[in-house]
């Protein structure tokens, strides 16, 4: 498993934990909070010449289900999306992050290892498809490469991802996960 | 598949892509009946509550063969020294928001330095610094503070030093620290 590097989005056991600690906590602490204390996530991206990985799953977040099939889509921005019958839960969904280091208007080709994949669960596997770059303008990658050039002076770039899920009528409730190939190569 | 001409490097990583899980509690609180006279008296505090609203992060570094340092101070100013470069305006300090209802409080990260991981050596995140502070003023030098806000809102910055290693392996770091909030 990859691991995030956001903490915005616990594994569903660790939620599920997160979410009872806090019910109980009333109930469990003194009388007066006489001190509080927050957790922060701290993080560095380190960029090496001709390097190129990810830094952010791809995270449709949490979705309902119902007796009608539906699309959630993940805009590159965060953002997201429905069509039919899904509804969004919670404020979750994250589009992935890859970063790399070239050189300044240095061109680059971007491609797929497929157009779609499937994501598999509990249930019956959903297909993820129109996978779309975060770019100036934003663009649709597909199998075949895509040619972008590198803006930055510095040679560095980081750009997410989004993509279109399909949700299938009554699909089982559940964690639903998969992986998709982007292959950039500098030219 | 197809190939570079040039000899440049062909890379190819995977992203994953998840699905989230619904879930829902149901939660009844017990009833409590109890009565009984008497006379107290007390100090009320307000309960104290601390939120880590973004999180910190040093943006994106190009390492050399020299150790450096990129500093991202409480006020969002980023500055490096030595054998690095900071590469993108992302870097921004960690922010946190509160409510406390006592004058004075202490403010203060639980460690004084931390480390990020990732695919490469470890980097040390040390030199905490708590400033942008709202509705909090600071008193002296060190960790104590006054509230200032009516209600008790606060809200302040964390930011850090980032050392990097010398020829620091490209990828993803991360690590976590905690602030804590105390009634002096």
């Amino acid at each position: 498993m990859v691991r995030t590097r956001h903490t915005h989005r616990p594994l569903p056991a660790q939620r599920g934990l997160a979410a009872f600690a806090l019910l109980f906590a009333p109930a469990a602490a003194s009388p007066a909070w006489a001190q509080a204390s927050a957790q922060s996530e701290a993080e560095a991206i380190v960029l090496r010449p001709l390097s190129f990985f990810k830094v952010n799953d791809l995270d449709f977040g949490d979705i309902i289900a119902s007796t009608t099939a539906g699309t959630v889509t993940l805009e590159p921005d965060g953002s997201r999306t429905t069509t039919g019958g899904v509804t969004l839960a919670g404020g979750g969904g994250e589009p992935a992050r890859f970063a790399g280091l070239g050189t300044y208007n240095r061109q680059v080709n971007i491609s797929l290892g497929a157009n779609q994949i499937f994501i598999t669960g509990p249930g019956a596997p959903m297909r993820v498809r129109t996978f779309e770059i975060g770019s100036t303008p934003t663009a649709i990658l597909s199998t075949t490469p895509t040619r972008f050039r590198i803006a930055s002076t510095l040679g560095n770039y980081n750009f997410p991802v989004g993509a279109t899920l399909e949700v299938g009528a009554n699909q089982t409730p559940g964690d639903y996960s998969g992986t998709f190939t982007i292959t950039l190569n500098y030219l | 598949m197809w190939s570079d001409g040039t000899g440049g490097p062909l890379a190819r990583f995977g992203g994953s892509a998840l699905a989230g899980a619904v879930m829902a509690a149901l939660w009844a609180m017990p009833a409590a009946a109890q009565q009984t006279q008497g006379q107290a008296s007390a100090l009320v505090l307000e309960p104290m509550s601390l939120t880590n609203i973004e999180q910190l992060d040093f943006g994106s570094i190009i390492p050399s063969g020299t150790i450096g340092y990129v500093t991202v101070a409480a006020s969002g100013a980023v500055t490096t020294s030595g054998g690095v470069i900071a590469a993108s305006g992302d870097a921004r300090p960690a922010r946190f928001a509160g409510q406390g209802s006592a004058n004075r409080v202490v403010i203060k990260t639980g460690s004084n330095q931390i480390f990020l991981s990732g695919p490469g050596a470890q980097m040390r995140v040390d030199d905490f610094e708590i400033g942008a502070l709202t509705g909090l003023s600071q008193l002296g030098n060190g960790n104590n503070y006054r509230i200032t806000d009516a209600n008790g809102i606060v809200g302040f910055a964390v930011g850090g030093r980032l050392r990097v290693n010398a020829n620091q392996a490209e990828g993803d770091y991360s690590g976590s620290f905690s602030v804590t909030f105390n009634y002096q």
